[in-house]
């Protein structure tokens, strides 16, 4: 039987306006719960106004200072409502950090044990706490641009539970999302696994 | 006629650091036991004091407020003798604050005019902590000021400002009460660099401010509850705690030192982690000394 392919040529994630977090907060250093509570609010918000499959770039441009507390708030609290469906299917990814506050997102996000994406120049990487075994995973992926639970079982030689538990695994985290290819012809579907970039 | 007793505080020692101001409270704790409302003359002596650090200079700030605020009548302050330390104390703005609430033996003017030594390195005067604006205020004052005076890498500048910022936002977030902040940086005479930090607020405490969340806190010593909230995600609440937790991790980073003493106990936390039972004074006193070399 013939492997309808039904997935679009150019199946990427919508790329929203970015969100500048120093222009929600009207000032250059961050402080506090609070006031990363009102960002976050800002930052669900808009999430919930986009359409399915976008990608929403959160600008730190600006920013002088930001701290652990109002980093949690912002970013690790936001992750964790990406991650438990709230809001299904958006995606967020951090961008004109500098390096101290990227290093106190790294740091919120560490002590958390979760983690996001962060841009930099051109160059996607994943920025706080991953086991080893998804980060090679997240990084053959990205390497690819897309991939199958095939392809990774073939890169890792694993069983294909295991290649279908980590690709999940990501795509709960926010770091990939899935495309129907088509039907297998066996009865179940295909899938194709792209980063989120 | 009302009867008035007079009530005079001199501490033991001439050097005021976290140790020997758990002396004060001691003495102090008599006065705070007292009925509230009776009008009582109360002096602070501090003319044999030598050295005042910046926990000292936060810890006397609230006891000043907090005996003028309980007995309703201006204590009287007698300034140390030694100029280099009440010019210390000008230069910290000791004198401007308590000023408002006690009256200084000599008046504020004489009292801020001495000499103070050239080299004081003052990097945070005494600064009151009411809102989320002074907490602002306070850290951008620290990026300036760090990054323009001192030798530290910029990482280490962000760990030091985080400190500040999370000590101060504990008090706004907790305390209930509002309180100080001071930083003041040393040289010793071999040339090592350090810096030392005071924070503190004369509002609910830590297990009181845990028991909101944690009911059996009730139960918990004091020194319990102060090694709980060291801990991570542990807060009045959920979710969060992560303020005293980064503060802990940013001094053994320093390889530092902090003591944090909120009711009966002041807790210390260096190469070692001790307890003390200490007399007891409201809210939370923190005091951290961080090594110039170390923290990259």
């Amino acid at each position: 039987m013939k492997l309808v392919k039904i997935m679009e040529m150019d199946n990427k994630l919508k790329r929203a306006e970015a969100l500048a977090i120093a222009s929600i907060a009207g000032t250059e250093v961050l402080n506090g719960r609070e006031e990363g509570r009102k960002i976050f609010d800002k930052i669900v918000q808009r999430l919930e106004s986009l359409s399915v499959d976008t990608l929403l770039p959160i600008s730190f441009e600006g920013v002088k200072f930001l701290d652990y507390s109002c980093a949690d708030e912002i970013i690790c609290r936001t992750v964790s409502r990406i991650r438990s469906r709230d809001i299904d299917s958006r995606f967020i990814i951090i961008q004109d950090a500098s390096p101290t506050v990227e290093e106190n997102i790294l740091i919120a996000l560490t002590t958390r044990e979760t983690c996001c994406l962060l841009e930099r120049g051109n160059k996607v990487e994943v920025i706080g706490k991953i086991s080893e075994p998804l980060r090679e995973t997240y990084t053959f992926a990205l390497k690819k641009g897309v991939v199958t639970t095939g392809e990774v079982e073939k890169e890792f030689g694993l069983k294909v539970s295991a290649c279908s538990n980590r690709l999940a695994t990501l795509e709960s985290m926010g770091l990939i999302y899935k495309v129907e290819e088509g039907p297998t012809g066996r009865g179940g579907k295909r899938y194709l696994f792209r980063v989120v970039s | 006629m009302e009867k008035r007793i007079k009530m005079e505080l001199k501490p033991a020692e001439e050097k005021l650091t976290p140790i020997s101001m758990d002396g004060l409270f001691q003495d102090f704790s008599p006065v705070w036991r007292r009925t509230p409302g009776r009008r009582k003359k109360f002096i602070l002596n501090l003319a044999d004091v030598k050295f005042v650090d910046p926990y000292a200079a936060v810890a006397m700030c609230l006891l000043i407020e907090v005996v003028a605020g309980r007995l309703k009548a201006r204590p009287k302050i007698i300034p140390p003798q030694a100029d280099t330390v009440t010019g210390y104390l000008g230069r910290l703005g000791f004198w401007n604050h308590i000023g408002l609430v006690a009256d200084i033996q000599g008046g504020l003017e004489s009292a801020n005019r001495r000499l103070f030594p050239l080299d004081s390195d003052v990097l945070l005067e005494l600064t009151p902590i009411r809102n989320a604006k002074d907490v602002k205020d306070i850290t951008k004052h620290l990026l300036k000021i760090i990054s323009a005076n001192l030798e530290y890498s910029d990482k280490s500048i962000n760990k030091i400002t985080n400190l500040i910022s999370e000590l101060c936002q504990n008090i706004l977030d907790h305390s209930t009460a509002a309180g100080w902040a001071t930083a003041q940086r040393y040289v010793h005479a071999d040339g090592t660099r350090f810096l030392q930090i005071g924070v503190a607020d004369a509002g609910i405490g830590i297990k009181e401010s845990l028991r909101t969340r944690y009911p059996r806190a009730g139960r918990w010593t004091h020194q319990e509850a102060i090694l709980k909230a060291l801990q991570k995600d542990f807060s009045r609440f959920p979710k969060r705690g992560l303020g005293l937790y980064m503060v802990q991790r940013i001094v053994e980073d320093f390889k530092g030192h902090l003591h944090l003493r909120s009711g009966d106990s002041r807790v210390f936390l260096g190469k070692t982690q001790r307890g003390f039972s200490v007399d007891w004074f409201p809210g939370v006193q923190a005091s951290i000394s961080l090594s110039e070399r170390a923290g990259a």
